[in-house]
């Protein structure tokens, strides 16, 4: 047989079979093109005589008479028709121009093989004034550089069209040189691009923003919204971008649904709490899985108090910070493509042990095919605390005082009141303007330059970005940020290879200390400087504690953070794949902290000058083999990978708290100081899985998603090393259903359900093993250290359990001018691993164990998006998201009976407190009535301190160059109301808002009278610290974020040979509407408000 | 072609094959090696329990740690049981110190002033878990080298006396400062942490029971070169104090006396200005600084420079409590501004925040002893009253005062209660103790509240342990 023919494929023809084929032929096709050589060299005859033949049968008789073979496929044969031949001793090329005369196909010649093949070239083009045909090839990918298939390209203005393969390459035969080629298809948007007299083209295409077929990051892989079965949300790299925040995280407030997140101070670095689907767990943080480009991030972070007094951060702990810096900082938000929020079972499961509380797949931008790009971006603003307290000025505050030793019957005296008797009590510093008056800054600049070619592109980002915070001082943050990206693919599409790399430089010197909590300074204290700008320490004898002694304790924080992960793949054929991913994180910090003579009193001890350094440094290896199945089963694809995970994080620290410097100058490193205490800490951490993913789609409509994952960690003891999880997802288009297709208004709609088991290992490593640690004194006792008890060792416990379980549903309307969306969630948490609190009787604070205890977060989640107008010039786009989530402690056996038998109720929510009756200021005696104090049986009011909804709603607007998108973040909650927890009277400054306070009998007034002993501060604490007084509504709305945009026009930005120049107008924190009186409900504090920011910038692409 | 074909088919199902086989070698590999690869060594920062007790050096260490985090711990942050906190809260509580803020009030010392402590104060609970993060090291000591192989009997008698006395140590100041509290005498965690308060009078025998013990372990010989660890005398301090606390006053007369006439602390007392040197004579235990910069918390927190106010102010009753011309005022009392003469704040160490160390922390000193044994004699029998009258002049005549002549039991007890009023102010809270073991706090400190004797029950410990219950009157 020398014919070889080419059938298409039967349903009991394997896939693999089919796609291979198809490869090969459009290899042979593409060669075949370029060797358009005439038949007539070959010079042989034929002698043929046939009538109403079908090709085939012709053929076979050239190839017997000849040799030449034939290529081509049976169904194009079938349709091209049949064929009269008389020829006698012909020559082959004259036989075959009769043979293909007025059919629909042609052929062509290569060494003893001819290719048949449809033709492309319609009739119009068939005159003989048309130029000679130009064949153009070209290959279509997406910004992802992934290929385009199925794409249609068509010479504008002619119907002359064809259509991308498998790997996205096209032929085409425009008859014009200059033509245009438009390049269409559902999944992307559609391109317009002019020859120029080009044959060869590469075209990087824009992925059509249809929110439907929107790629997701998921686990392991990708998908999109309509075919997942999980619960995914998304933020785009775009709207990060839209926000002038330093923190990536804390551009998500409000914007996925699900997903909580809370400002803990308006410092710049300070740490950011994301709480995914609520509090699963009674005792462990809420902390979510932190994945970068595949690579764990050791989000989780603790504080260690320095010398000085300022907390600075370490990485690797537990628990979370209030203070401090958090590496997301290292993160630069113009550096990220995508975040995506992992919520289901369905989708965490794939995470194991660690999808419990949600994962953050943070993806960075890659490298793509184009022309090569420069992006240049600048921005600065301005910014101030969005809400400060008003405290009382120095005749207020005297007259506080005054009336509160009148109200105890003291006397002031020289001992007891030296602010009213030896002070100036006309004197006053506004320490609110001088310690946090001063405008915010920041500055950002960000220069980008990306392109490549088919096989290989790359990018490259360099950025600047400071921040220079409102206090007083000469404080500020640089960032200096290195991204690159590249990757390759082989010319046969088989290999691919992808590198991500990022290094960024923080060097932070911002004061940590919260400098909001001096703000309660007494007004008449004196003016901190003397003449000579030295700091003042007392006045007339009488000490005074500066606050701005923090000016002079100066800290140095310096974060060096490099992630690189690389992604090796080789397709074996088009359904098999083998992957491996790797990836590595270097996080290092150094810190220093100096407290020098100059910052501390010379008249309360002898000023000593002592410094600390801390460093630490974390290595994270990543290294997932991985192996990927693709098949075609009946109507339906089932998609097979499998896979594992090894990982290892190793923590090595030391800190040293020097002393006996003999200069304050030589502060900044432990050489010369005479004494140092050092402590190590060291810590490895070492995880592996082996996971399975199993998903089939059958038709577009139903979809199935299993996977499972058994995982092993060194945090647990040997017998409970290993656990397994997994999860089941179903999903049902049911749109794609006959009987829907007639409902013209909704295109779009899934049912999808998924439950599963995920666990939890977030607790410390070599809690399985009594550890005793050396003494830390930076003076040994007698020449020796001591050796101490670190942690009461529990080798028995084991995985925390999450049963999660959910249904979805997701509508499309009107072509998906309006969708839809709503979620229910069910989790539930048993087998709590905690840092179990104890009673400090037993020695320590907590024991990490296992608890009975089932906790249960239930809640619904919608979304609602909608193009609200659209006109040529005008578009109006809406967003509204809410989640309301629910929370239960549903068993927690022996509870009566465990250390958290006060602070938890069966069947309420483990957010509650309780607290004592408060009845108010009493009419008679003017001071707090509480009903009862006894705090184990008067704790009668139980009060959520949860959000009870929270969400957000975004508009969005372009008129012609103009863009404007307008968000507002809304929270329903109660709160603890800020306060000064010194009683009213005492030597403190308060809020004026105390100014209505009772005075005399009958007066009814919401606080006290003042003073500064007996019953009324000892009340004032049980009301401060135990009373459901300070449960305030804490709800909000705020007008979180405000971007103005304006592309210049493409006319006469092209007279500087730029793409696009935007300038743009952000506003961050702009308004908020809230009952919450003192302080900021975000943070719920009055002396951490985060920032109202106003920054304006400049993009320029060239 | 047919044959092509086959072979194409057969291509197709090798193919298959060995993708399966791929991925089957590929879980292959991964799966023996997920155990041993999550299976780690211990870090090299830590020792595991079976290492510290395998010889008497490291088991050593143990012992030492008490000590080192006593002296080492910031009171406030991390809290340091009993050391400078009890000078300072006791202090407060006993109306001997007030503190003056500079900025701002402090509630939390205010409510000691005004005994109006309440549940939540921090230095509350800072006392009480620093109490129990030692006893839980003593019991964990104890349970410990009971099982160790590699310490030597020696070596274990001498750590086991230690650790006895510091538990002993530990509940004498709990029990002092909170009554009924939990007898915590094991290191489970199971068994402790639902534990309810014990009688006082169990954690009374507990502490005398642990002394004995810790005194039949201990050697006379202090075991270094400085006082700085605990030896059978000191043990015989702390349980002549236990034992005139609990008015068992022969055996008080007894181990005081022991201390006194057994000559290692010199014939009499030496003079005032080298009390708190860290070679007094009369230091029965003291303990080294281990703090850069840093003699004594005292020395470091009490003093002040020039005109300045003083933090913490001795209050104008104690001022005035001084007989003319006694030395202990003119030479432990500080005066920092003649414009206002209440200015004094206590002086008894000398040395502020200075690296070199010229003070250590004075545990128990033999005053102590001269004025327990007096006051055991008094009330012994009245055959006894010369020579307790004999023991207070000693302490007396060191002071330059002239001898007291009291003439009854009742008179000779108030002239005992004045002694030690002036003799240990600001110095371990002793005249805190005093008062309410005497029964006289409610009497003579101002402004009182009933109940005010014993200081609350943390709250998060009341919150943490529903087995706890309220003193009367929070």
């Amino acid at each position: 047989m020398k014919l070889i023919a080419f059938r298409s494929p039967r349903p009991n023809r394997g896939a693999i079979s089919k796609t291979l084929l198809i490869m090969k032929l459009t290899a042979i096709l593409l060669l075949a093109a370029t060797f358009q050589l005439s038949a007539k060299s070959y010079g042989q005859n034929v002698t043929l005589s046939v009538k109403n033949a079908p090709l085939q049968k012709v053929f076979k008789q050239i190839n017997k008479q000849t040799g030449y073979q034939f290529f081509y496929k049976d169904d194009l044969l079938d349709q091209a028709g049949k064929v009269d031949i008389n020829v006698n001793n012909a020559p082959l090329a004259d036989v075959l121009d009769i043979c293909f005369k007025n059919l629909s196909i042609t052929y062509t010649i290569t060494d003893k093989v001819i290719v048949v093949k449809p033709i492309e070239i319609k009739k119009e083009n068939v005159q003989d004034v048309a130029p000679p045909p130009i064949v153009v090839t070209g290959r279509v990918v997406n910004e992802n550089g992934e290929p385009v298939s199925g794409a249609t390209v068509t010479v504008k203005g002619t119907s002359i069209s064809a259509s991308t393969n498998s790997n996205g390459v096209f032929e085409i035969k425009p008859a014009d040189a200059n033509a245009t080629l438009v390049i269409s298809a559902t999944n992307i948007e559609t391109f317009d691009i002019k020859l120029n007299g080009r044959t060869s083209l590469d075209i990087a295409v824009k992925i059509k923003v249809s929110s439907l077929d929107e790629i997701h990051v998921i686990g392991y892989g990708t998908t999109t919204n309509r075919l997942t079965t999980g619960s995914i949300a998304k933020m785009r790299g775009d709207d990060i971008r839209k926000q002038p925040v330093e923190n990536p995280l804390l551009a998500m407030g409000g914007r996925l649904p699900g997903l909580q997140i809370t400002q803990t101070n308006g410092l710049a670095g300070g740490p950011v709490g994301v709480i995914i689907r609520g509090k699963n767990s009674v005792g462990a943080g809420p902390e979510p899985l932190y994945v970068i480009d595949g690579v764990p991030f050791g989000g989780a972070v603790t504080n260690v108090t320095l010398g000085n007094g300022i907390q600075v951060q370490t990485l690797g702990g537990i628990s979370t910070a209030s203070v401090g810096t958090s590496p997301f900082v290292s993160l630069n938000p113009s550096d990220i493509e995508s975040i995506e929020v992992l919520k289901d079972a369905d989708a965490t499961a794939i995470y194991g042990s660690r999808g419990a509380n949600g994962v953050v797949l943070i993806t960075t931008r890659k490298a793509r095919t184009g022309k090569t790009t420069v992006d240049a971006s600048f921005y600065t603003g301005w910014g101030k605390p969005t809400r400060l307290p008003d405290m009382m000025n120095t005749q207020q505050y005297v007259m506080m005082r005054n009336e509160a030793f009148r109200n105890d019957g003291i006397v002031p005296n020289t001992t007891n009141a030296t602010d009213l008797t030896i002070w100036d009590t006309t004197r006053y510093v506004n320490w609110t303007k001088m310690l946090v008056g001063n405008t915010a800054r920041n500055y950002d600049a960000q220069i980008r330059l990306s392109g490549g070619g088919q096989q290989t592109q790359f990018s490259l980002t360099t950025g600047y970005h400071r921040e220079i915070p409102i206090y007083y001082g000469d404080f500020h943050d640089d960032k200096i940020n290195v991204h690159a990206s590249m990757s390759h693919r082989s010319s046969d599409n088989k290999f691919s290879l992808a590198l991500n790399t990022t290094y960024s430089l923080d060097n932070n010197n911002l004061i940590t200390t919260n400098i909001g909590q001096v703000l309660n300074t007494v007004p008449n204290a004196p003016y901190p400087f003397d003449s000579t700008g030295s700091l003042v320490w007392r006045d007339k004898g009488v000490n005074f504690t500066n606050p701005f002694g923090y000016v002079k304790k100066q800290y140095k924080g310096l974060t060096e953070n490099s992630i690189s992960n690389i992604n090796l793949a080789y397709r074996f054929s088009k359904s098999f794949q083998v992957k491996v991913d790797g990836g590595m994180n270097i996080v290092n910090l150094n810190q220093k902290a100096i407290n020098p003579t100059t910052s501390q009193s010379p008249f309360s001890g002898t000023p000593a000058a002592t410094a600390d350094f801390f460093t630490q440094i974390q290595r994270n290896w990543i290294i997932e083999p991985q192996a990927e199945f693709t098949h075609k089963i009946a109507k339906g694809k089932l998609q097979v990978l499998a896979g594992g995970s090894f990982q290892q994080q190793l923590t090595e620290g030391t800190r040293t708290s020097a002393s006996g410097y003999t200069s304050d100058e030589l502060l900044w490193t432990p050489g010369p100081a005479a004494t140092k205490a050092v402590t190590s800490a060291y810590a490895k951490y070492r995880y592996d899985a082996a996971f399975g993913r199993v998903s089939y789609n059958w038709d577009g409509k139903y979809l199935v998603n299993i996977s499972g994952r058994h995982d092993g960690s060194s945090r647990f003891g040997s017998k409970n090393k290993f656990g397994n999880f997994g999860a089941v997802g179903l999903g049902w288009i049911f749109t794609e259903e006959k009987f829907m297709k007639n409902l013209s208004f909704i295109n779009y709609g899934k049912i999808r359900v998924s439950t599963g088991v995920t666990g939890n290992d977030r607790i410390g490593d070599y809690q399985y093993i009594a550890q005793w640690y050396p003494t830390s004194s930076a003076i040994a006792y007698q020449g020796a250290t001591g050796l101490y008890p670190l942690n009461l060792e529990n080798p028995a416990f084991g995985w925390e359990r999450n049963k999660k379980n959910e249904a979805g549903l997701e509508l499309g309307f009107l072509n998906n001018r309006v969708s839809f969306s709503a979620d229910y969630y069910r989790n539930r948490t048993d087998n709590q691993l905690i840092g179990y609190t104890l009673p400090t009787q037993t020695g320590f604070t907590n024991v990490t164990a296992n608890r009975e205890a089932l906790v249960q977060n239930t809640g619904w989640e919608f979304v609602v998006s909608s193009t609200n107008m659209r006109t040529k010039f005008f578009t109006w786009k809406s967003s509204f998201n809410m989640t309301i989530p629910r929370n239960k402690l549903v068993a927690y056996p022996d509870l009566a009976t465990s250390s958290y038998a006060s602070v938890f109720l069966i069947g309420q929510p483990i957010t509650i407190r309780k607290f004592t009756d408060y009845q108010g200021v009493d009419p008679t005696t003017g001071v707090y009535v509480m009903n009862g104090i006894n705090l184990t049986t008067d704790r009668t009011i139980v009060a959520d301190l949860a959000q009870r909804y929270y969400g957000g709603f975004q508009n969005s607007f372009t008129y012609k160059n103009w863009s404007l998108d307008v968000f507002f973040h809304f929270v329903k909650q109660n709160g603890l109301s800020a306060i000064n927890f010194t009683a009213p009277g005492g030597r403190s400054n308060q809020f004026t808002s105390l100014l209505d306070r009772w005075q005399n009998k009958g007066d009814i007034t919401e606080t006290q009278k003042y003073s500064t002993t007996g019953t009324a501060v000892t009340n004032f604490s049980y009301y401060s610290n135990y009373s459901d007084a300070r449960v305030v509504d804490a709800s909000f709305i705020r007008l979180k974020n405000v971007a103005l945009s304006y592309e210049f026009d493409k006319k006469l930005i092209q007279k500087i040979k730029a793409d696009n120049i935007r300038v743009y107008l952000q506003m961050q924190n702009l308004a908020t509407y809230t009952k919450y009186k003192i302080g900021d409900p975000e943070t719920l504090s009055f002396s951490d408000a985060p920032l109202k920011m106003i920054t304006v910038g400049c993009q320029v692409v060239f | 072609m047919k044959k092509n074909i086959i072979n194409i088919k057969g291509n197709k199902s090798i193919r298959n094959k060995s993708y399966v086989l791929a991925t089957l070698m590929l879980l292959a590999f991964i799966m023996p090696a997920c155990r041993k690869f999550v299976t780690i060594e211990n870090p090299p920062t830590i020792l595991t329990a079976d290492k510290v007790f395998a010889d008497d050096k490291s088991a050593t260490s143990a012992i030492l740690s008490i000590y080192i985090d006593m002296m080492n711990d910031q009171f406030g942050s991390n809290g340091s049981f009993v050391c400078y906190s009890m000078s300072q809260l006791g202090g407060l509580s006993a109306n001997e110190l007030i503190m003056t803020g500079s900025n701002t009030t402090t509630p939390t010392y205010q409510e000691f002033s005004d005994h109006a402590l309440t549940p939540p104060n921090s230095y509350v609970a800072a006392l009480w878990k620093d109490g129990y993060k030692y006893i839980y090291r003593a019991n964990a000591i104890l349970e410990n080298i009971a099982t160790s192989t590699g310490m030597t009997p020696l070596g274990k008698q001498q750590i086991e006396g230690e650790a006895r006395f510091m538990r002993g140590f530990c509940y004498f100041y709990l029990v002092n400062l909170f009554g009924d509290v939990p007898l915590v005498l094991g290191t489970d965690y199971h068994d402790n942490m639902l534990l309810a308060r014990t009688p006082s009078s169990v954690v009374w025998d507990q502490v005398i029971s642990d002394l004995k013990q810790a005194k039949a372990l201990l050697q006379d010989a202090y075991i270094t070169a400085e006082r700085l660890r605990p030896n059978r005398a000191t043990v015989s301090a702390l349980l002549s104090r236990a034992y005139l606390y609990t008015g068992k006053w022969s055996e008080a007369e007894t181990e005081a006396n022991t201390i006194i006439t057994s000559g290692v602390y010199g014939t009499g007392l030496p003079t005032l200005d080298k009390v708190f040197k860290k070679d007094s004579p009369e230091t029965i235990w003291q303990l080294q600084p281990v703090r850069a910069n840093t003699n004594t918390n005292e020395g470091a927190s009490f003093l002040v420079t020039g005109t300045t106010q003083p933090g913490f102010q001795l209050t104008p009753q104690l001022l005035a409590a001084f007989e003319p011309n006694d030395n202990r005022k003119t030479q432990w009392v500080g005066f920092s501004n003649p414009a206002y003469p209440a200015w004094a704040f206590p002086a008894k160490y000398k040395a502020g925040a200075v690296a070199t160390v010229t003070e250590y922390y004075i545990m128990f000193r033999l005053t102590e002893q001269y004025l327990i044994r007096s006051e055991a004699r008094a009330h012994l029998d009245l055959s006894k009253l010369p020579s307790a009258i004999t023991d207070l002049n000693v302490v007396r005549s060191r002071a330059g005062l002239p001898a007291k002549t009291p003439a009854d039991q009742a008179a000779l007890l108030l002239a005992i209660e004045q002694e030690r009023r002036v003799e240990f102010f600001a110095e371990w809270g002793q005249r805190w103790l005093d008062l309410k073991r005497t029964n006289r706090a409610s009497a003579l400190l101002t402004p009182w509240k009933t109940g005010a004797e014993l200081y609350p029950i943390p709250g998060t410990e009341m919150g943490n342990n529903p087995a706890l219950k309220q003193n009367p009157g929070y």
